[in-house]
């Protein structure tokens, strides 16, 4: 038994619940035998990693979710030993570079050399390459993405890389450029509230309305995981109960904290509220909540309550300390001064 | 020129304490003469060639030293096998000191054989390093003195360049006065003619007059002054105030005296397993075995078991539940110290490894594994106790072994408990792979490395020390140092700005008072505007019209370059000047927030981009402008990032520790960047305390906890409120409070929801492992048990024989035996006083056996007497 975003996983493209377009052309991928270098980019909870499943599911056949852990060694220049677990099948392997720490480097020089270098042994494979994912790829670093453009040239007899990332915004051009952009855009609301259905039937949930489902959807900022989880949490402590409209959705609890701060920031300007939010934002960041999500998350929650004549204004400061946010390490002075510029923009 | 002679003093003062560790070595160890002879011999012709160039230089006499120096050697041996005959040199050593004379006399000084007499009646200086000089390389001690001088000289003029003003405080300026002193009093002490009272005293004289007339104390004083000029060239340990005053006893230690109780709880915790000293429950099973052998007629077996001691068996549950501790906190806090100190006060002899050790995985074979198993020669029959100090640099092989042993050790706890319930082992056959000594870990932060080694130890935390508890442990040391009883407001004034500038690293703040302290003019010395929180202060202080306005800002940029601390004085600035704001607050105000943020991004630019720093005064400039006014604030309390950073690093490494206990096939689905979005808010909600669960739910939430990963642990833990043991209920790996509302409180433990989980999570041990029970034969258990009651073995864990409950109820035995076995352990007081009483009287093993479902279920044994009474 597992949670229900895993259990109902779609585990073909067939059954692929939306975008279907994509699921199309990876099948039309898949039956020309041979496949470029990929880079699946779009938001978390899209369905980009179930989506390349099904893709080698298409190419190799089912024996490709018989996955295991190896782990491989590798040595650093200085002499250190690393361990890195991989998860791969007969076909296939992926690795995150973020389990690699300021190695990724040498890691993915040695392990695409090695998988490279070895010729497929299976004669029934379907296919003579092998497929290298790289989970997070937005998270190699430069250097990392720069040993890997020649391998990707030089192997391109033995490895197809497919890249999973958030954006393309950090991999340099260079690998843009070598791979076929496959943007999997975030599920609409319409298409979440159409899976939540879906499951829901298959777990006998009582459900009063789809009005629910819409209620959950609208809360999941996109995110078919996160909407899945929620209902299977509502689910579990609903207990004999239907699960209706008026069941409150779990909030995480820096959102409601970002709503106060809004709150807080609107109805009294001075210096004590700054100083009193400074030590929300201290809690906040301290969590964990990146720093550009709590001043987005923030600049949302202020739109509808100030004026229109200053939103413009409004999302003009935020875009501006969003870009002294990114680089610069200090994030509490940039998130303090845009909430005094919210006051001057206010009190103006 | 200059920088051989560093090199030279250096190699000279290692060749010196070398001398010195052989002399006091051969205080210890017999040694063969002739092999003294020669490696001193080698090594002292080599300095004594040195120090002949450097006193021809000098313009000083030469003595003549090339012929008598093996005579000499050999002589010397003959001391040192003398002094070999003293237990205890300290008490000994004038007369030492006087054979010595009389050793020289003949030799160097033939001239001063009647001056010699009066010196010996002068007080000495017995930690002088001089005086094993003269004694060894058989230099005449103005030679000496005069090398000293000249070496120190030099590496202090090297060193004054090399000097920056830290903190504030002018050391240079220190040394400088400091060298003046030194060079007058060694003036005074070489300008006398050396044939006088040079025999052997080695004193630095201030006065070398009227000896006589001066206190021991002004001895003691000026020694003193000496002592911190060696220290300030570092050529000996003992005289760092830090090594000197490092506390060595229990009642030394200072600071965070909860931390120190905790260290002190968890190692004492290891006593009934190492010094067999038993808990109170096994003492008083062990005696009610003897009794009950006695009463029933076994005398020979009581005394047997008697004497055998309690403690056969060393359980391996008796250690403490997480067999490593883990210290970490801030550097200067006393960790190191406070560990080993509390090991050797409770008995156990310490064995440091830290950075300087090689720390590979040989390294851990000899320094962590060897000592569990052997006593070290020197240890006098003490325990060893392992601390690795400093263990976030070690190697990370060197943490995966340790994790291993870890692990290792409570598969075989687990395996032992098995064991032991149900077959008797001797004791010879386990312990082997148990971890059976304790380990202490030292380290300044918790992560990176250390996040495997974590989950399997107590962790102890040394947070930063409060000034206030920093400034009394400096002012013991001032008044300890300086011999005053009181102090005066001024001193008092400089010991806190020492205090206020080191942020609570005590280890610091006494190096800076070693160099700052000698003179009444301690105002001089530390440059009180340059230190940071100085600066933030007089940032909000009233600024100037007109002309002085660019005065203003000019002085203030200089006074922040002197102090160089960038994140110190932004951060202060930062978290002082809403503070300093006076009023609600008006539109320029806000505005003025608003417009700080270009110099914050100029300053945060800067530093992260790594320019130089020369414009980051003009950020502090800006505060200043803007919020300067007439009332005068004194900042004190100043934040900085640091205690953000280390939060920030926690939750990370919780967030870590969740995604990589998640099983790969669920993981390689998620990200581990927005696991806290979606993941974690979904465990929040599940790990929340519940009311009114139906057992569906419970079950349920128990399965999806399960797949991923996630269990509930049950730990016996130290509660300091109710200063009890508890069992909390700890999920593994932490979800909980993941995205607690950041100033909600830490949810209170609803135990009866966490203990219904619990139970759904880890069935009942005892429940969980029918397949042992059933292997036995029934008939098998019950001979088995009959000749336990024939022939109780001492080792028998169980307290009131289980002969007869065996007997009677053999359809149940096992389950029973098992229960008793793990019931007697625990015994309450009242069933104590209860089983004693019943021991007085005469038994006929007669067994009423009580409701057991019920927790106050005893089982007694009654007479016939009794029963019919009833």
């Amino acid at each position: 038994m597992s949670l229900w975003v895993d259990k109902h996983r779609p585990k073909s493209l067939d059954h692929v619940d939306y975008h279907q377009d994509i699921s199309e052309r990876f099948s039309a991928l898949a039956a020309t035998g041979d496949l470029p270098h990929l880079l699946v980019y779009g938001p978390s909870g899209a369905g980009k990693k179930t989506r390349v499943m099904g893709l080698l599911k298409k190419l190799y056949g089912p024996s490709v979710e018989k996955i295991s852990t190896k782990s491989h060694k590798f040595v650093t220049p200085s002499k250190r030993e690393l361990e890195l677990g991989v998860i791969c099948s007969a076909y296939h392997l992926e690795v995150t570079p973020s389990d690699m720490g300021n190695n990724d480097r040498l890691v993915i020089q040695q392990l695409l050399k090695e998988t490279a270098e070895t010729q497929q042994v299976d004669l029934n494979a379907k296919q003579r390459f092998k497929v290298v994912i790289i989970n997070e790829a937005d998270s190699l670093s430069r250097d990392a993405q720069a040993a890997l453009r020649r391998t990707m040239e030089k192997y391109t007899k033995n490895i197809r890389l497919i890249l999973l990332t958030n954006s393309t915004s950090n991999i340099i051009a260079p690998i843009r450029s070598r791979t076929l952009l496959v943007r999997v855009a975030a599920p609409t609301e319409q298409d979440i509230v159409n899976v939540l259905e879906k499951v829901a039937a298959k777990e006998h949930v009582d459900l009063e309305n789809t009005k629910t489902l819409e209620k959950i959807a609208s809360h999941s900022d996109r995110n078919l995981r996160k909407a899945l989880l929620t209902l299977e949490t509502l689910y579990t402590f609903a207990g004999s109960k239907t699960v209706s409209e008026n069941t409150p959705i779990p909030t995480p609890d820096w959102e409601m904290v970002i709503g106060r701060i809004a709150r807080e920031l609107v109805s009294s300007r001075t210096p004590a509220t700054l100083l009193a939010i400074r030590s929300l934002f201290y809690e906040l960041l301290s969590h964990c909540i990146p720093p550009s999500t709590i001043l987005k998350e923030l600049t949302y929650r202020l739109i509808p309550v100030v004026p229109a004549n200053l939103r413009v204004p409004l999302i003009s400061a935020a875009a501006t300390y969003e870009h002294r946010l990114k680089l610069g390490a200090k994030y509490i002075f940039h998130l303090e001064a845009f909430c005094a510029k919210v006051m001057v923009l206010l009190e103006e | 020129m200059s920088l051989d002679w560093g090199g030279g003093l250096f190699g000279s003062g290692s060749a010196l304490d070398e001398l010195q560790r052989v002399g006091t070595r051969s205080r210890e160890l017999p040694r063969d003469e002739s092999d003294m002879e020669l490696s001193e011999g080698s090594d002292l012709s080599m300095s004594a060639e040195e120090d002949e160039g450097e006193g021809e230089r000098g313009g000083e006499e030469v003595e003549p030293t090339s012929d008598p120096m093996t005579n000499h050697v050999t002589q010397m041996c003959d001391l040192d096998n003398h002094m070999t005959r003293f237990p205890s040199p300290a008490a000994e050593e004038d007369d030492f000191i006087a054979e010595m004379l009389r050793a020289n006399e003949p030799k160097d000084l033939p001239a001063s054989a009647a001056s010699a007499a009066p010196s010996r009646d002068m007080p000495r200086d017995r930690t002088s390093p001089t005086r094993y000089i003269t004694l060894y390389s058989g230099m005449t001690l103005s030679r000496a003195k005069k090398y000293i001088k000249t070496t120190r000289l030099r590496t202090m003029q090297q060193e004054e360049e090399s000097l920056k003003n830290h903190y504030g405080i002018d050391v240079s300026g220190i040394r400088q006065k400091l060298v003046g002193q030194k060079f007058d009093s060694s003036e005074t002490c070489n300008t006398p003619n050396p044939t006088a009272g040079d025999t052997g005293n080695t004193r630095p004289k201030t006065a070398s007059c009227d000896t006589s007339k001066i206190p021991a104390d002004a001895f003691s004083d000026s020694r003193h002054r000496a002592g911190l000029l060696v220290s300030g060239i570092g050529s000996r340990d003992g005289h760092l105030w830090v090594e000197k005053l490092r506390p060595q006893k229990l009642l030394d230690l200072n600071g965070h005296s909860d931390r120190h109780k905790d260290i002190l709880y968890w190692l004492s915790e290891w006593n009934s397993f190492i010094f067999q000293t038993p808990s109170q429950a096994v003492q008083f099973k062990a005696k009610q075995r003897e009794k009950w052998l006695k009463k029933s007629g076994r005398i020979e077996d009581a005394v047997h078991a008697g004497s055998r001691g309690v403690y056969e068996e060393r359980e391996a549950r008796d250690r403490p539940q997480k067999r490593i501790l883990l210290v970490h906190g801030e550097p200067g806090t006393g960790k190191t110290t406070a560990c080993g100190v509390l090991a050797r006060n409770l008995g156990f002899n310490t064995l440091e490894m830290n950075a300087s050790d090689d720390r590979g995985s040989e390294a851990f074979r000899r320094g962590v594994l060897g000592p569990m198993r052997t006593h070290s020669v020197t240890s006098k029959d003490r325990p060893n106790c392992v601390i690795l100090d400093e263990i976030d640099g070690a190697d990370p092989i060197f943490i995966d072994k340790l994790v291993k042993l870890v692990q290792r050790d409570e598969k075989e706890e687990l395996w032992h408990e098995r064991k032991n319930r149900h077959k008797k082992t001797s004791a010879k056959d386990k312990l082997n792979t148990l971890i059976s000594r304790p380990i202490i870990c030292i380290a300044n932060n918790l992560h990176g490395l250390l996040y495997k080694l974590r989950p399997h130890c107590r962790i102890v935390n040394y947070g930063r020390l409060s000034p206030a508890q920093s400034l009394r442990i400096v002012q013991n040391v001032f008044r300890t140092e300086m011999k005053l009883q009181k102090l005066t407001s001024k001193q008092n004034r400089f010991l806190a700005d020492i205090c206020n500038s080191t942020d609570g690293d005590i280890r610091q703040a006494i190096n800076i008072l070693q160099f700052g302290t000698p003179e009444a003019d301690t105002a001089n010395l530390v440059d009180k505007s340059a230190l940071w929180n100085n600066i933030v202060s007089s940032l909000f202080s009233h600024v100037p019209v007109g002309k002085d306005r660019a005065n203003h800002v000019e002085n203030l940029c200089q006074r922040s370059l002197r102090c160089g601390e960038w994140n110190k004085l932004v951060f202060g600035a930062f978290s002082a000047y809403i503070t300093c704001l006076s009023g609600a607050g008006n539109l320029t105000q806000l505005t003025n927030i608003a417009k700080l943020d270009d110099w914050y991004h100029l300053y945060d630019l800067a530093n992260t981009l790594g320019s130089r720093d020369s414009y980051h005064p003009y950020t502090l400039a800006a505060f200043s402008l803007m919020f300067g006014s007439t009332t005068k604030n004194h900042v004190t309390n100043v934040e900085t990032d640091y205690s953000l950073t280390n939060q920030t690093q926690t939750q990370k490494l919780r967030l870590n520790d969740i995604y990589s206990n998640i099983p790969v096939e669920l993981r390689r689905y998620l990200n581990k960047e927005t696991l806290l979005d979606d993941l974690g808010m979904f465990l929040d909600t599940m790990t929340r305390q519940q009311r009114g669960v139906t057992p569906e739910q419970m079950a349920s939430l128990a399965e999806s906890l399960t797949s991923l990963g996630v269990s509930l642990k049950k730990e016996n833990v130290y509660n300091e409120i109710s200063s009890k043991r508890e069992d909390v209920y700890v999920f593994v790996p932490p979800v909980c409070d993941l995205s607690r509302a950041p100033d909600g409180q830490p949810r209170d433990t609803n135990s009866v929801f966490l203990e219904s989980l619990y139970k759904i999570l880890t069935p009942d041990p005892t429940l969980k492992r029918p397949g042992e029970f059933s292997q036995v034969q029934p008939n098998k258990r019950h001979v088995a048990a009959h000749d336990l009651a024939r022939d109780p073995d001492p080792r028998t864990r169980g307290g009131p024989p289980p002969s007869s409950s065996t007997a009677k109820k053999p359809s149940k035995s096992s389950t029973l035996l098992d229960f008793f076995i793990k019931e007697t352990v625990e015994i309450t007081p009242s069933q104590v006083v209860r089983n004693e009483a019943k021991e007085q009287q005469d038994t006929l093993n007669t067994w009423v056996s009580y409701f057991e479902g019920y927790s106050n279920a005893v089982r007694r044994d009654l007479t016939w007497e009794q029963l019919w009474m009833e």
